[in-house]
């Protein structure tokens, strides 16, 4: 969003309208309730459904609207005082329900709208006192209410609609959400549900990512839902909107990508439990950032549900070991095989092919030679056939153990039982058991 | 012996204290230094290691966290393989020298106080057999026995294993330049496991064979204090006593100084030998538990 394309956007009418409004609405006066034509920014639904495009340019909110907004004034006199609609309405807290200071409006997204424009039912005065008609926010925005009626929001309980997220008089533009800012507040609905997947201080996606950016706006479905945006056919194409040249690089050149690939094909067919995703080592809401030494403990974990042998014997290795313990710069998993290009080492574009292994040990090893790229990262030592040296050495030295422990345990047991024997017979040992030096 | 020693009722706790007769030197100020240097290198080596053999194991992550992390136990494990090399080249020169220099090379080589292995050490250790079912007596050894010279070449043999392995681990970029990776693998189950045998017989037989036997229970402090009664030599190294009366009868300069009679130890002395002799052997003991517990938990 560039400052040219700013300036030349159709919100240079809207601005202009906005304080052409407040003028005329100033004149008309306290009897005016009329409707601004074409002030509204209309046939714009919030589109979040497509997190990875840049937010729509909106320039800052003081200068697009006025700061008082003529059209409202009416409703202001009354609704703008909590004394009077105590008068009015009978009590306190009836009063406070109806309170809609008209500062609240200008400021929100829908701040250049009259009051009328949304409570249909109540342009003149004096009004019903209630009952009477408004509108319904899908009268403006019927792709978001039609979303909004596949997902799980709708058909839940207690049904979650339009206000409970976006609320209502304070309700805010699709820029200030996707705005760091303004992600928080507007996630913050979101949170007061799924007290679970709060995201923890500094997590990845903690920093101004939407709740709705993963899961759908409007078409929120659980995980488990074929449907959902985070489903295992889906999920690759929704962190695409933002990953998009990792989600590409995995898709084609990742044993695990080409899978999921294979499941979108197949969409409508029930993916595989033990499908690899993003979501598999980036785990939601629980991520950790990839350099942190948690990521490679946790991924080294999530590669053993399937990789049994391989991860074990890492772990035998002492990159499995120093990473277990939490080093930051020793090689897990992914450091070898690669994170979003894992191919068998069978095929020629693996990183851990035979004729890639020397740059793949030059990673770390920067003086790695073919000789050095025999070294084994798991060793299997009761695997005679795989390195004999391994398994020789392995052998050689439980069985120099096992010796020493034999012989010289032996040793020490049966000193043991002579000494508690001759103890026994009333032989002392010890120092002047057997008389004295007799010098002293 | 003097009443200001460390006691438990009438028999002080220190095994070299105990029974009649001036005290004699057993190690001089060198030697025990280097012990102390030896097992105070080999308790970090151990501590520092043992969690990343044991990676797994339930002690491993907070005995990490204790030395700051996995990286920076690394670094200090490097850091006291450097300390054990640098003090094993001190102990190499300071023999040459004391052998270059003495008058009487064949006492270093031959009699009660070689530490050469000697076929008298394999007769000595038969013999210790047939004492255990009572088919003989129990072998007179000499200053140093078979028990000693077993520590000593075991420690040489664990250096040499456990060095060389380990500065193959150290330095790979050194190394790997000419040798096959798999050497890696091999040299990381050989320090591994030569470690483990060379914490086993420490903190098992050579902590009985010092300390733990009835005879000797609950501790020997002759490496910390340097001296032992007479009586206590002539117990645990009749030899000694022996070639001690017949170099007695020999001019004066024949003897070695660590030979002569000495003090008996000050009191101060006595406690601090007795008090790192306890925490030592407690700490061997509970590597020996993490061991099992990682070995068969």
């Amino acid at each position: 969003m560039n400052p040219e394309r700013r300036g030349s956007s159709p919100w240079r009418a809207v601005l202009l309208w906005a304080a052409l409004a407040s003028v005329l609405g100033g004149l008309a006066g306290a009897g005016a309730w009329a409707r601004v034509p074409g002030a509204a920014p209309r046939g714009q639904p919030p589109d979040v459904q497509a997190p990875g495009e840049a937010a729509t340019a909106v320039a800052p909110r003081q200068q697009a609207r006025p700061a008082t907004g003529g059209q409202a004034l009416g409703c202001e006199q009354c609704h703008g005082e909590l004394e009077l609609l105590r008068q009015q309405a009978g009590s306190l807290s009836r009063a406070e329900e109806l309170l809609v200071p008209h500062r609240v409006v200008a400021q929100s997204a829908h701040g250049a709208m009259s009051c009328a424009e949304c409570h249909t039912g109540y342009t003149r005065y004096p009004h019903a006192e209630r009952g009477t008609r408004t509108a319904t926010c899908e009268s403006c925005h019927a792709q978001a209410r039609q979303d909004w009626q596949h997902g799980s929001h709708a058909s839940a309980d207690e049904q979650v609609g339009c206000v409970q997220c976006h609320g209502s008089h304070d309700i805010r533009t699709v820029a200030e959400m996707r705005a760091p800012e303004g992600a928080a507040a507007a996630n913050a609905p979101c949170i007061g549900c799924h007290e679970a997947a709060r995201l923890e201080q500094h997590a990845p996606h903690s920093d101004g990512v939407l709740c709705a950016a993963c899961h759908a706006p409007h078409d929120v479905r659980p995980v488990h839902d074929p449907e959902s945006w985070m489903s295992p056919a889906r999920q690759a194409g929704t962190c695409a909107n933002c990953h998009d040249s990792i989600a590409a690089a995995w898709r084609q050149r990742d044993i695990h990508g080409n899978d999921v690939l294979r499941l979108e094909h197949l969409a409508g067919r029930e993916p595989a439990a033990d499908a690899v995703l993003c979501t598999s080592c980036h785990v939601g809401h629980a991520m950790v950032p990839t350099g942190d030494a948690r990521f490679a403990q946790a991924s080294v974990e999530r590669c053993a549900e399937c990789h049994q042998h391989a991860t074990r014997t890492f772990y035998g290795s002492y990159h499995g070991k120093a990473t277990a313990l939490g080093s930051r710069v020793s090689a897990s998993c992914s450091d070898c095989h690669g994170a979003h290009d894992i191919l068998p080492h069978t095929m020629a574009d693996s990183r851990v092919a035979r004729d890639n292994l020397v740059e793949t040990c030059r990673a770390c090893h920067e003086y790695a030679r073919p000789a050095f790229v025999l070294y084994d990262p798991h060793p299997d030592v009761f695997d005679r056939s795989r390195n004999p040296w391994i398994f020789f050495s392995f052998w050689m030295m439980n069985g120099l153990l096992i010796f020493v422990l034999l012989v010289f345990g032996a040793h020490t047991v049966l000193w043991w039982i002579r000494l508690w024997l001759d103890k026994r017979r009333g032989i002392v040992h010890g120092p002047g058991a057997h008389g004295h030096g007799g010098d002293a | 012996v003097s009443s200001a020693h460390v006691h438990h009722g009438d028999v002080p706790l220190d095994s070299a204290q105990r029974g009649r007769g001036p005290y004699i030197w057993r190690f001089n100020l060198f030697h025990r230094v280097t012990h102390a240097f030896a097992m105070f290198s080999f308790y970090v080596l151990i501590l520092t290691g043992l969690p990343l053999r044991f990676a797994s194991a339930p002690f491993a992550e907070p005995l990490m966290r204790l030395w700051g992390g996995v990286e920076r136990a690394g670094l200090i494990h490097r850091w006291m393989a450097g300390f054990m090399v640098a003090y094993t080249l001190v102990h190499i020169v300071y023999i040459a020298v004391r052998f270059f220099r003495d008058s009487d090379k064949k006492r270093w080589l031959w009699g009660s106080d070689t530490m050469v292995p000697h076929p008298q050490d394999a007769r000595d250790f038969a013999a210790q057999f047939k004492w255990y079912f009572g088919k003989g007596p129990k072998p007179r050894f000499g200053r140093y026995g078979y028990l000693e010279k077993m520590d000593y070449f075991g420690e040489v043999w664990g250096f040499i294993v456990i060095g060389g392995s380990g500065f193959m681990l150290w330095f790979p970029e050194f190394f790997g330049q000419w040798l096959p990776g798999w050497l890696f693998n091999v040299a990381t189950v050989f320090h591994a496991y030569e470690a483990m045998i060379a914490a086993a017989f420490l903190f098992t037989i050579h902590f009985f064979n010092v300390h733990l036997r009835p005879d000797k229970f609950p501790l020997d402090a002759v490496m910390f204090t340097g001296r032992g009664t007479l009586d206590y030599m002539i117990e645990e190294h009749p030899g000694m006593e022996e070639e001690l009366r017949e170099r007695a009868k020999e001019p004066v300069s024949l003897r070695a100084v660590h030979d002569l009679p000495a003090p008996p130890p000050s009191r101060a002395l006595t406690l601090v030998g007795t008090f790192f002799g306890f925490i030592t052997w407690g700490i061997g003991l509970a590597i020996i538990g993490m061991i099992l517990w990682a070995v068969l938990g």
